[in-house]
């Protein structure tokens, strides 16, 4: 029986470099590693603990590199993203090899440390049977996975990804790996849904007080796999200035509505800005909302129909859900 | 009592409604002085940034008027703009906005009394709201209105490939048959 060593090294042959997650800073952290031989391969986590969606890597590396080919662990949220690059022409699909494997869900690192605040210093970190199980020199701590997951990762219905389509020409070659298991409590409540019972004056105060914290560093955008315009972001622009340097309120505010608006009919909402926001700021809200205006009026969710075209580079003559407002 | 006023942006299509403002003021129709007009060259130029950036900057309501379906001078133009800004008018309540401080119409060049019922009903809703409320150091409507006046060709070399693809005869054919 091969082994995912194996597999892996098997990609190498077909692939100049395997995109996948290596050890971060410490054990409880990630990294993306680009894995060009199979030693550096045999690094790779696939564990919760693997949080980073690397479809972002995608567009700037094939552009960059752009006689190689390119194998891409990914969990069935990267997939839509990839799917919906691929939509718009900014990856070419034929030259990537999708490695998929069962999705257990993504760790909220933030929740283990609030959960224990002594990883901060953690030493060795496993995920077990269902289960993180922190070590330190002399002590060791278990904590129930579901209790420290992603609540995007606990939310969602995607987890085998066995029947979502892929674009036409990538290959897609699935690890033989056990099924993950499925979440056994509830899922928790819609944020967005609970988010929008609050009154609309309540709303307007609460992003005024969340961008008060914002430190403008755009790990969101950064972190974004459909924020391919790099330095040509209307966020740096000059002329015309939409943004200025300032630490204002409405500066930020008016990103973050940017953000969003540019996501419409393109955001798989795999949750990785609002991960990569240090402040803890909730901006997945404002995509989650673009996502279900479009689905009530496309009927569209992006990433899944590798064919269809995204709602806002199209129209129909009478469109089935908005009036003509004539 | 003096009649507050309020301020509401217009982003009106030079081929239509630009023309339909136009004789309803060569017609002599009472309107309410509230509006203040940008024209554009045809609603698809119509970035929802625009109507986004005017409401942080203090403006009251925001409208939006282009030529009816199907008259678009570009063909397509108001195809593509009715799904951009209806996606932006069920957008904003998640920001606390009321989603009628931004409205889009179709008024023609002959319509010149529609106009005057266009902006006169859009102007009584504003009326009905509570003034847009300010953000503590916004740049103010002013500013933002001088800003529109330089604004230079948009475009991004990153999505070069995705617009094309995007071009009227291969995409929206597709959608539309």
């Amino acid at each position: 029986m091969s082994t995912i060593t194996d597999t892996f090294a098997s990609l190498l042959t077909r692939a100049d470099v395997l995109l996948g997650w290596g050890p971060g800073y410490d054990p409880l952290h990630c990294a993306p590693l680009f894995a060009r031989t199979p030693e550096e391969a045999s690094r790779i986590i696939l564990d919760a603990r693997a949080v980073q969606s690397l479809a972002p890597y995608l567009p700037s590396f094939l552009k960059e590199h752009p006689d190689e080919r390119v194998a891409v662990l990914a969990r069935p949220c990267q997939v839509r993203s990839i799917t919906a690059l691929a939509q718009e022409d900014l990856i070419d699909p034929g030259r990537l090899i999708l490695v998929l494997f069962p999705c257990g869900g993504r760790l909220d690192i933030n929740a283990v440390l609030k959960a224990c605040p002594k990883a901060e210093i953690v030493e060795t970190a496993k995920v077990d049977g269902g289960r993180l199980i922190l070590g330190w020199a002399h002590e060791e701590a278990s904590l129930p996975l579901e209790g420290v997951m992603n609540s995007g990762c606990a939310r969602c219905t995607l987890r085998e990804a066995a029947d979502l389509p892929v674009p036409a020409g990538c290959e897609v070659v699935r690890l033989n790996l056990p099924p993950a298991s499925p979440s056994s409590s509830a899922p928790p409540e819609d944020p967005l849904k609970k988010f929008l019972e609050m009154a609309p004056k309540e709303r307007w105060e609460f992003w005024k007080k969340e961008m008060s914290r914002c430190i403008r560093c755009y790990a969101c955008r950064d972190a974004c796999p459909m924020c391919v315009c790099r330095d040509s972001c209307v966020a740096s622009s000059r002329n015309p200035h939409w943004l200025t340097e300032k630490d204002s309120v409405s500066d930020k505010l008016l990103f973050q509505i940017i953000h969003a608006l540019h996501l419409a009919g393109r955001c798989s909402g795999c949750g990785e800005c609002a991960r990569a926001c240090p402040m803890g700021i909730p901006v997945g809200l404002l995509k989650m909302q673009m996502n279900a205006v479009m689905d009530e009026l496309f009927e569209y969710q992006a990433g899944i129909d590798p064919a269809a075209a995204p709602p806002l580079l199209a129209f129909r003559e009478t469109e089935k859900n908005i009036g003509e407002k004539g | 009592m003096p009649v507050l006023e309020r301020r509401i942006v217009g982003f009106l299509c030079n081929w239509c409604s630009y023309g339909g403002a136009d004789t309803a003021g060569v017609s002599r129709f009472t309107q309410p002085t509230d509006l203040r007009i940008v024209r554009l060259p045809c609603t698809g130029r119509m970035n929802p940034i625009f109507a986004v950036k005017a409401l942080l900057s203090g403006a009251d309501g925001v409208l939006v008027s282009g030529c009816h379906p199907n008259d678009c001078h570009y063909t397509s133009g108001n195809f593509y703009a009715r799904r951009r800004l209806e996606t932006l008018k069920r957008f904003l309540p998640v920001l606390g906005i009321d989603s009628a401080r931004f409205a889009y119409t179709w008024v023609s060049a002959a319509e010149g009394r529609r106009w005057q019922e266009v902006v006169t009903d859009f102007t009584r809703v504003i009326h009905e709201l509570p003034p847009m409320p300010r953000l503590d150091d916004d740049t103010g409507i002013d500013a933002f209105l001088r800003t529109l006046e330089t604004l230079p060709h948009p475009g991004c070399p990153e999505h070069a490939a995705s617009s094309r693809s995007a071009a009227p005869g291969t995409d929206d054919l597709r959608n539309t048959l």
